[in-house]
């Protein structure tokens, strides 16, 4: 056995893998394996932007086909999930403005370590799977959100149905910086299809100021072209240094973590949602006190210090009660979160009801196995 | 606009006399948002308020 150490890229053994030279936390891209998928596992008829299944990754869809996207289990060896996209209703002449991409964005605190804006700023290297039955050349980007800057490249998916893997390096970017703050500074996007609004330029393959008309430049693929296209991903890794290292596989308990930052989901069990998940009917969710007649305030303490307070959705309010134990239960007319009383470490909601005595305590509870909450505090 | 929330809905929530949270629609999905600046819905709201494309109506 032999080994070369290598000051920027870790240690090369002699059967060339790398270990890299920071082996833990080194993927800057959360869920890069798809693995996490809070939100549900199929979702059809996507025709706008929305995080939708896998977590972190957000699909942009303007007017370029209807799309289910899903978790999938096909992966390529060494994975369980990707992440994939079926066009279900076509569009073969995209207007110039249209788009289909997925992204993933990164927040301020996950990327002081590159030295941005810096004479010390370190390159970093983009590594992927990709599928798909379509062959061509697909445009693929990292953007610095903070101070409208780019750098990109292209690359072909060259055998149809076959999974590939994909590796860029980018040059540290000695002009711009990032705000290191709990704010979205960075993107990583993947272009599927799109309009000449975002293919007419020139793909930077150094930093560049971002121009829409450079970023799918040189792709040449419009996946929504056909009923019959899809595309998985997975594998995703940005990593510092200018060799893409094996994938970081993390504990499942500790990637969930890391996607609660952003979303939590509360889901009971028939609801098809994961992440904090329940058996019973009463599936528990917090415990408050009526402020009135009406207005029961409950908190429900979160998994992981989240990035922002969240939005908050639910499957119907009819799904939530109020349970005093003493006292029949009481089934809510409306929910909201309460910005009064909420922290990014637990949020309180206010339910609407009747029939309560001021000061009356009870556990906040699902009525329904379907029922679900999703905390969002999305990039 | 590929990142532009389409607001169809946005109104107040009010606590003892005080908003506290803004009841949306946003590209379809009616969800509760907290007043915080740091929350995407939040700022996406008060971008378009001010752009004058939408307004938040009182609370009742």
């Amino acid at each position: 056995m032999s080994v070369a150490l290598n000051g920027t890229n870790g240690v090369t053994y002699n059967d060339g893998t790398v270990q890299a030279s920071a082996p833990v936390g080194r993927n800057l891209i959360i869920n890069g394996n798809m693995r996490i998928a809070q939100r549900g596992t199929s979702v059809t008829g996507l025709t706008g932007t929305a995080y939708s299944t896998v977590d972190r990754f957000q699909t942009v869809i303007s007017s370029l086909g209807t799309w289910t996207e899903s978790q999938s289990t096909d992966a390529p060896a060494g994975f369980s999930s990707s992440l994939k996209f079926e066009c279900t209703t076509a569009n073969a002449s995209p207007a110039a403005g249209s788009v289909i991409l997925t992204n993933h964005r990164i927040e301020g605190n996950t990327l002081p370590s590159l030295a941005f804006g810096t004479a010390s700023a370190k390159s970093v290297t983009l590594s992927f799977w990709v599928k798909s039955n379509k062959i061509g050349t697909y445009a693929v980007g990292f953007r610095n959100i903070d101070n409208g800057r780019a750098i990109g490249g292209n690359y072909t998916i060259d055998s149809a149905d076959t999974w590939e893997q994909k590796t860029f390096t980018f040059e540290g970017d000695t002009v711009s910086g990032f705000n290191i703050d709990n704010t979205v500074a960075a993107t990583v996007e993947w272009f599927f299809g799109a309009g000449t609004d975002y293919t007419s330029g020139t793909m930077p393959t150094t930093w560049a100021t971002t121009v829409t008309a450079n970023r799918a430049a040189g792709q040449t693929v419009n996946l929504a072209d056909s009923t019959s296209n899809y595309i998985n991903i997975t594998g995703v890794q940005l990593e510092t240094g200018t060799t893409a290292t094996d994938f970081e596989h993390l504990q499942y308990g500790q990637q969930l973590a890391l996607c609660q930052r952003y979303a939590v989901v509360l889901a009971n069990s028939t609801s098809g949602k994961s992440g904090i998940t329940m058996l019973g009917t009463r599936g528990y969710i917090g415990f408050g006190l009526a402020h009135n007649s009406v207005n029961p305030v409950v908190y429900c303490e979160l998994p992981i210090i989240m990035r922002a307070l969240p939005s908050q959705t639910y499957s119907s309010v009819s799904h939530f009660m109020f349970d005093r134990g003493w006292a029949a239960t009481a089934t809510l007319t409306a929910l909201s979160i309460q910005s009064l009383r909420s922290s990014t470490k637990s949020i309180a909601l206010i339910g609407t009801t009747s029939g309560l005595n001021n000061g009356d305590a009870g556990a906040f509870d699902f009525n329904s196995t379907a029922g679900w909450l999703l905390l969002d505090a999305e990039l | 606009m590929e990142n532009r929330m389409n607001i169809t809905l946005a109104k107040y929530i009010a606590w003892e006399g005080v908003n506290d949270s803004v009841n949306a629609t946003i590209d379809g999905v009616d969800m509760s948002v907290p007043l915080d600046t740091n929350n995407r819905h939040y700022v996406e709201i008060l971008k378009q308020v001010d752009e004058g494309t939408i307004t938040i109506a009182e609370a009742d």
